[in-house]
């Protein structure tokens, strides 16, 4: 069959995407590097308008071409930078080689095929099987992700499932052609908190079954908490710290994170007040000067104002991990 | 299961539709005032004769039991006889219906060859020529009208260029006109809504999905999103069917087809009113019908409908 | 403590509207649901969606009045009143929905938005404007910028308008639905904060209504789980999160993000979804309608495993 390019690495550098229209231009991604491994869960979190989407999107090729622009930056697949090749090249990885998994099963199947034929036209497409080899290939699959019901599942349309297993028929059909990469965007975000584990459990076991990688979108630190290997925060557009979940969880160093761990309600606050964020997420056409994180950061300073940080490494805990901030007072108190 | 009680549902739905638009029909005739017997005998009829009219026409007993016979009536499908050539009322629409039928089918199959092609070409291919065709066509076949294309078809392909006869029912090919001249304003109607409905599907999310599994694009617009906005252009397009085998009274008179709509014309001129209750009747009864038909396609293609 | 709510035996069933039926197609959204609230407190309901919260919150409000039970404010049968007797009471209690979109008229400003619900109670109109800003300056929006649109705000200033106008009418109580869901992770406890002000600063009492079991044992003082149109358990917040006793309850504190859990990794495959292990040991639960035993203290379960024990 057709040879695999089997990649280990999947690695995000220096992406920089705005959308244009009209006269508006909105700095969606202002230069993001990440690096994924295979058998990792690498998660991104970030608040809705961070640009964590469109980070997913740009990977999976599917920016809207008439307003998307792509302003520098490449990602490489092993060797490979996908953003060079055409379309026809890209379609060939899209699904086989990096799949990816939505928030809302519920919109992202589609309505009117049944389940067995959404799984099985990718394996016809990329895989070239025939049509009763994919269908014992979807059963193996159903198998897979815990769905048992095999022939009668696959002869269901998706609304006469329920919702954690329409998500499973998500996750089926984005494992079936065995890709080395997994995008999970918000796959727990439309569950109840119940269902939410049991997908969570699956899609790392699958992690460790397939060997994949797993670009794990969020925003809910406490979301993958258990699931992350490695975590990297992101805010208006720009990773403002990425470190191993240990290190992110135990030693927090830029102010953002920090409070973001802190706005958390839980039962240990209880009658204390909640250290809110003060002010809102800027859009990506209004980014502020500086640090954009400036005119929320109680520690702010001149010089955060007017330069933007780089991204440097920090002290980490654990003498093995490395640990990045893009913080210009990493060194300062934190006010508690 | 699901399905057949389905069915059954909207079966029952039909029989009452029926029953209801007939008790209409039956009461907008009486209530409307003056005597059809009078009108029927014209001013100069003696008593005698405007009494045997009315016995005819059956006006000469109670509402109550007028009602009950005309129910009787439905349900044996029988609508008496015309008053003005005395034959069976069922007969006459029966002549006429095949023609009627043949030219609705071949206006709404051209309509269709013609409008769903290009609204999805236009949809995928926004702002392109075909989707400037496709706007001009529409504001064209929504503006010209059908009596007019109808002349002009004659005149040009059939007076000039001698390719379909001027006259005549008996063949298909004396059909080809006007069924182009009906098709052509049906096929603008069927095109926007297919443009809408594709542009609509082809924003959804599952095409999203259907991107990131690395479909060609012809996969997914013909297999993903046409199959979802077919939805809504077979209900319009079911409709439009309904219309058309309703009689096209103005495509049937520039032709000289002696269709269901010249008869239900004429019927009116001579106030043959058995042909024009039967003929309401019968075109309600046909566009229930195809309702049903839409309905159960609907279902067939939308697999939600079925539960819910 | 002196009770502001009392809910005793609320049920809400919506009627199956076809034609012809095989089988019935009632359903039950809201089962034999009591309790109480007292005042200036708050009161966490959580459980996951279509266990019958919301519907149960329009209930209370009596936007779907309940089809049969007592709703007692202050003592009073509100859900007995009708017309002229229930204005006064719909004034006193006010709802706060999930996303803020939808609870505010996007063709209209913030300031006229505002300005109805106070004309609708024969505020004095000479100092309608005066008390809009105090209010918009209360939920920390600026009162210049009453004349905007509500798509000038960001989600949390919205919201912050919608619990303006819920406080314009001077309530005692509110049902708080989600409040936060809809809003950003760094803008959730700027309005929690809000909330908590605004309920010493009036002395209110929330129904707060929620499926973020970190959130709703943060800030109630009751919490009461909901499961499938019935309350399973409910106890003082600090007491049902040290013992829970509901299977239901049980699962639902372990399935919560952020809790320590990694050995429940494991032990959690297997669940077929939505219906907890509780409920298929012993099938009648699912069922039948649950009695509350108290365990002591106010702790009160509905399970059968703890009848007679």
């Amino acid at each position: 069959m057709t040879e695999r390019i089997s990649s280990s690495t999947l690695e995000i550098k220096d992406l920089d995407v705005s959308f244009i229209q009209g006269e508006k231009e909105a700095n969606a991604l202002r230069g993001i590097s990440l690096s994924l491994k295979r058998k990792e869960v690498h998660s991104l979190v970030g608040e809705s308008g961070s640009g964590k989407t469109v980070t997913s999107t740009c990977i999976m090729g599917l920016l809207p071409p008439q307003v998307a622009r792509i302003n520098r930056g490449e990602i490489f697949l092993g060797e490979q930078n996908i953003l060079a090749l055409e379309e026809k090249d890209q379609r060939k990885i899209r699904g086989k080689e990096i799949a990816m998994v939505f928030q809302e099963p519920a919109r992202y199947l589609n309505p009117t095929l049944k389940v067995g034929e959404q799984i099985t036209e990718m394996l016809r497409l990329h895989l070239g099987m025939d049509k009763g080899e994919a269908v014992t290939r979807a059963l193996e699959i159903l198998d897979l992700v815990g769905l048992d019901g095999g022939k009668r599942i696959l002869g269901s349309y998706p609304h006469e499932l329920s919702g954690g297993m329409k998500q499973r028929i998500m996750i089926a059909i984005a494992i079936s052609c065995d890709p080395s990469f997994l995008i999970a965007d918000e796959p727990t975000t439309a569950l109840d908190v119940t269902l939410q584990l049991q997908i969570l459990n699956l899609i790392l076991s699958l992690k460790n079954r397939l060997d994949m990688g797993i670009l794990f979108i969020s925003h809910d630190l406490r979301v993958v908490r258990d699931i992350s290997d490695w975590i990297s925060v992101i805010y208006a557009g720009r990773i403002v710290e990425s470190a191993s979940k240990e290190e992110l969880f135990s030693n927090p160093r830029h102010p953002y994170t920090r409070m973001l761990f802190e706005s958390i309600p839980d039962a240990d606050k209880r009658g204390k007040r909640l250290k809110a964020i003060p002010g809102k997420v800027p859009d990506a056409e209004n980014i502020p000067q500086g640090c954009a994180f400036h005119p929320r950061c109680p520690i702010a300073e001149e010089i955060c104002g007017s330069n933007q940080p780089e991204t440097k490494d920090v002290e980490s805990n654990s003498a093995l991990d490395s640990h990045t901030a893009a913080c210009h007072l990493i060194g300062k108190q934190w006010k508690n | 299961m699901e399905f057949l009680l389905f069915i059954v549902r909207r079966f029952l739905r039909l029989i009452l539709t029926i029953l209801i638009i007939s008790t209409i029909i039956f009461f907008v005739i009486r209530v409307i005032p003056g005597d059809p017997a009078l009108v029927v005998a014209g001013i100069d009829a003696s008593e005698d004769d405007i009494q045997a009219i009315r016995a005819r026409l059956g006006t000469d007993v109670p509402v109550a039991i007028q009602y009950t016979r005309w129910l009787g009536d439905i349900v044996r499908f029988d609508f008496g006889e015309s008053m003005i050539s005395g034959a069976s009322v069922n007969k006459l629409i029966m002549e006429r219906f095949p023609l009627t039928l043949t030219l609705a089918v071949l206006g709404i199959v051209l309509g269709i060859i013609v409008a769903i092609p290009l609204g999805v070409m236009s949809a995928v291919h926004r702002w392109s020529f075909w989707d400037y065709f496709g706007m001009v066509y529409s504001q064209m076949g929504m503006a010209i009208p059908s009596f007019w294309l109808g002349m002009i078809l004659l005149l040009v392909f059939a007076v000039k260029i001698p390719l379909f006869p001027l006259f005549g029912s008996d063949s298909l090919k004396n059909l080809v006109l006007p069924a182009i001249a009906l098709g052509f304003a049906r096929a603008a109607v069927i095109l926007r809504l297919t443009r809408a409905a594709m542009v609509e599907e082809l924003s959804r999310e599952y095409i999203i999905t259907a991107r990131a599994k690395g479909l060609t694009d012809r996969m997914i617009r013909y297999k993903h999103a046409l199959r979802n906005a077919m939805i809504a252009v077979v209900t319009v397009t079911g409709i439009q069917f309904g219309y058309m085998l309703g009689g096209a009274i103005i495509v049937e008179q520039v032709f000289s087809l002696p269709g269901l709509g010249r008869l239900f014309l004429y019927a009116i001129y001579q106030r043959d009113f058995p042909l024009i209750q039967g003929g309401v009747v019968f075109i309600a009864v046909i566009f229930s019908l195809v309702n049903f038909a839409v309905d159960i396609l609907y279902s067939l293609l939308n697999p939600k409908i079925r539960i819910s | 403590m002196e009770k502001l709510i009392e809910l005793k035996n609320i049920e809400k069933v919506f009627k199956s509207h076809k034609l012809i039926s095989v089988k019935k197609d009632d359903y039950v959204a809201v089962k034999n649901v009591s309790l109480d609230i007292e005042k200036n407190t708050i009161f966490g309901l959580v459980g996951e969606s279509g266990c019958g919260k919301t519907t149960l919150a329009r209930s209370v409000m009596l936007l779907d009045p309940p089809g049969s039970g007592e709703i007692l404010f202050n003592g009073t049968n509100i859900a007995a009143l009708s017309g002229k007797d229930l204005k006064p009471y719909r004034a006193r209690m006010q709802i706060v929905f999930q996303d803020p979109n939808s609870a505010l008229n996007p063709k209209m400003s913030v300031y006229n938005c505002m300005k109805e619900g106070l004309v609708n109670i024969r505020y004095p109109r000479d100092k309608i404007r005066f008390r809009i800003n105090e209010l918009l300056d209360l939920v920390g929006i600026s009162p210049g910028h009453a004349e905007r649109f509500p798509h000038e705000f960001s989600g949390g200033q919205k919201q912050r308008i919608v619990i303006a106008r819920a406080l314009s009418m001077e309530p005692e109580f509110l049902v708080l639905d989600e409040p936060v869901s809809n809003l950003d992770v760094s803008i959730q406890a700027q309005i929690i904060n809000l909330l908590l002000d605004l309920k010493d600063e009036f002395s209110l009492t929330y129904l707060f209504i929620s499926h973020d079991l970190n959130l709703v044992s943060y800030l109630s003082d009751q919490v009461a789980v909901m499961y499938k149109g019935q309350i399973v358990e409910s106890a003082e917040t600090e007491k049902i999160m040290e013992s829970p006793l509901h299977p239901y309850t049980l699962r639902l504190f372990s399935s919560a993000p952020g809790q320590e859990k990694n050995e429940l990794f494991e032990a959690e495959e297997g669940y077929s979804d939505g219906l907890p292990d509780g409920f298929t040991y012993f099938p009648p639960c699912a069922e039948s309608l649950l009695r509350l035993i108290d365990t002591g203290d106010g702790h009160k379960v509905g399970c059968y495993a703890f009848n007679g024990s």
